[in-house]
């Protein structure tokens, strides 16, 4: 029995030992890297930035590659801070120094990290060159690979493959909802009719985040598509659609949001986008929709309605204590413009 | 002719400050508020390139406080930063910041804003 403790205690001392001595090692290996990195940075950072300033000045020298993967990093950093010429001429930098070919066959690796790094890092460099593997990378079965190669896409301006763009971006909807919006407005800025297209087409979700897209863009082309759908029964979509009218400023919709304001039928929430999208649109003939609003028994009908009436440049409502000016039901008595 | 860039990122620094050498001026570096504050009292220099983020005193203070100091007020401010909507830009120009340069940037747009500004001809 003492003999077997004995054995047990010296076992355990030896593996404390070892993952002591591991530790210290990696430590060792992890701040000599971190100390030999912070010598590097500020090196490179000055030979690029000499680089972009003179033409003929030679590439620089790496010496083993985790040198080479430090001045990548650093060219990355550089390429989100910089447009124009200076960022056409460090991605072809990159090109003839063979990062874009590493980073080419990165989007192939078996590891999900590797593809992961490598498409992001195509994100800021846009290279022309990788266009092809970069539209294969939109069937990658990682859908963050799948989102980093479409907004790298979308950044070259690969304008024949909106469409598949736009359908990475349906497909992440659900779970990655911001991502999604993301490439709907970036591929919408490229191509407006295009993402007009999907609205008409898309998925219910889909429609909802383009006709949310399509307002911030203010494409006014697509004013009739939204009017249309402000008769859905898809309220999200009728919401939606209405704040979009009221960003484009699309005054034809005004008698179909007047209706909508009226409409005791619909949820709250779709009655004061429509009171909203009327005041944003400015036209002081609208105010009497909007002016029947403040008799509702909605708390936020009535409050919106008022800050619609002060943007068409209707008498402000007199506030009641509080947090905010709710004004108190039948304020539409007397109100004219 | 002395220009004071300030900006918590290394990267960006060595950047402008670069272009700007190669333009000819004298490049002081602050890598942040309180620093950018304190090297423009003692250099005075000719015109100050400035991040709004920073640590310890953002890009808006420093230029309320150079404001405040008879010294520094009437050196000429270009706001480099990615914060470009338009009340950061209203807030800006409000305090006297005589140009915005929203990031992504050109450095040869930069460089080319400050020679305007200071009067100068591009590449001298």
């Amino acid at each position: 029995m003492t003999a077997i403790l004995a054995t047990l205690t010296v076992g355990f001392a030896m593996v404390m030992i070892t993952l002591t001595v591991i530790i210290v090692v990696v430590r060792a290996v992890g701040d000599a890297r971190r100390t030999r990195d912070a010598r590097l940075r500020p090196r490179f950072e000055e030979e690029i930035a000499e680089y972009l300033i003179d033409p003929d000045r030679s590439e620089p020298e790496l010496s083993d590659s985790r040198e080479r993967g430090l001045f990548l990093r650093v060219v990355l950093e550089i390429l989100v801070e910089v447009r124009g010429v200076d960022h056409e001429r460090l991605t072809a930098l990159l090109e003839r120094m063979g990062f874009v070919d590493d980073l080419v066959r990165q989007l192939t690796a078996r590891r999900r990290a590797a593809r992961r790094r490598a498409a992001v890092a195509f994100v800021s460099i846009a290279s022309e060159s990788a266009r092809g593997p970069l539209i294969r990378a939109l069937g990658d079965r990682d859908p963050e690979v799948r989102i980093s190669s479409a907004l790298a896409l979308v950044a070259i301006g690969a304008d024949e493959v909106l469409p598949q763009i736009l359908e990475v971006a349906a497909g992440l909807l659900a779970d990655h909802p911001y991502s999604a919006a993301e490439l709907m407005l970036g591929a919408g800025r490229r191509s407006p009719s295009m993402l007009s297209q999907e609205f008409r087409v898309g998925s219910p979700g889909v429609r909802r985040s383009v006709a949310e897209i399509l307002g911030l863009l203010r494409i006014v082309d697509a004013a009739d598509d939204l009017r249309e759908v402000l008769a859905s029964a898809d309220e999200e979509l009728v919401a939606v659609a209405a704040r979009s009218l009221g960003l484009i400023g699309d005054a034809e919709a005004l008698p179909a949001l007047s209706g909508l304001v009226g409409d005791e039928h619909r949820p709250e929430f779709v009655r004061v986008a429509a009171v909203r999208a009327i005041g944003a649109i400015g036209d002081p003939a609208a105010g009497p929709a909007a002016a029947r609003a403040l008799d509702s028994d909605l708390s936020h009908l009535r409050s919106a309605a008022a800050e619609a009436l002060a943007l068409l440049g209707w008498p402000a409502v007199t506030a009641v204590p509080g947090d905010r000016a709710l004004p108190a039901r039948g304020a539409s008595a007397g109100l004219h413009p | 002719m002395k220009i004071l860039v300030a900006d918590d990122s290394s990267t960006v620094r060595r950047l402008v400050a670069a272009r700007l050498s190669a333009d000819g001026y004298e490049v002081i570096e602050a890598e942040d508020g309180a620093e950018a504050l304190q090297a423009a009292c003692r250099e005075l220099p000719a015109l100050i390139v400035l991040d709004k983020v920073m640590p310890k005193l953002d890009g808006f203070e420093v230029v309320r406080l150079l404001h405040e100091n008879t010294q520094t007020r009437t050196i000429p401010v270009v706001m480099l930063t990615t914060r470009t909507s338009e009340a950061d830009v209203l807030d800006g120009l409000g305090l006297g910041v005589a140009e915005y340069i929203p990031k992504p940037f050109s450095p040869r747009e930069l460089s080319l804003r400050i020679h305007r500004l200071l009067g100068r001809a591009p590449g001298l």
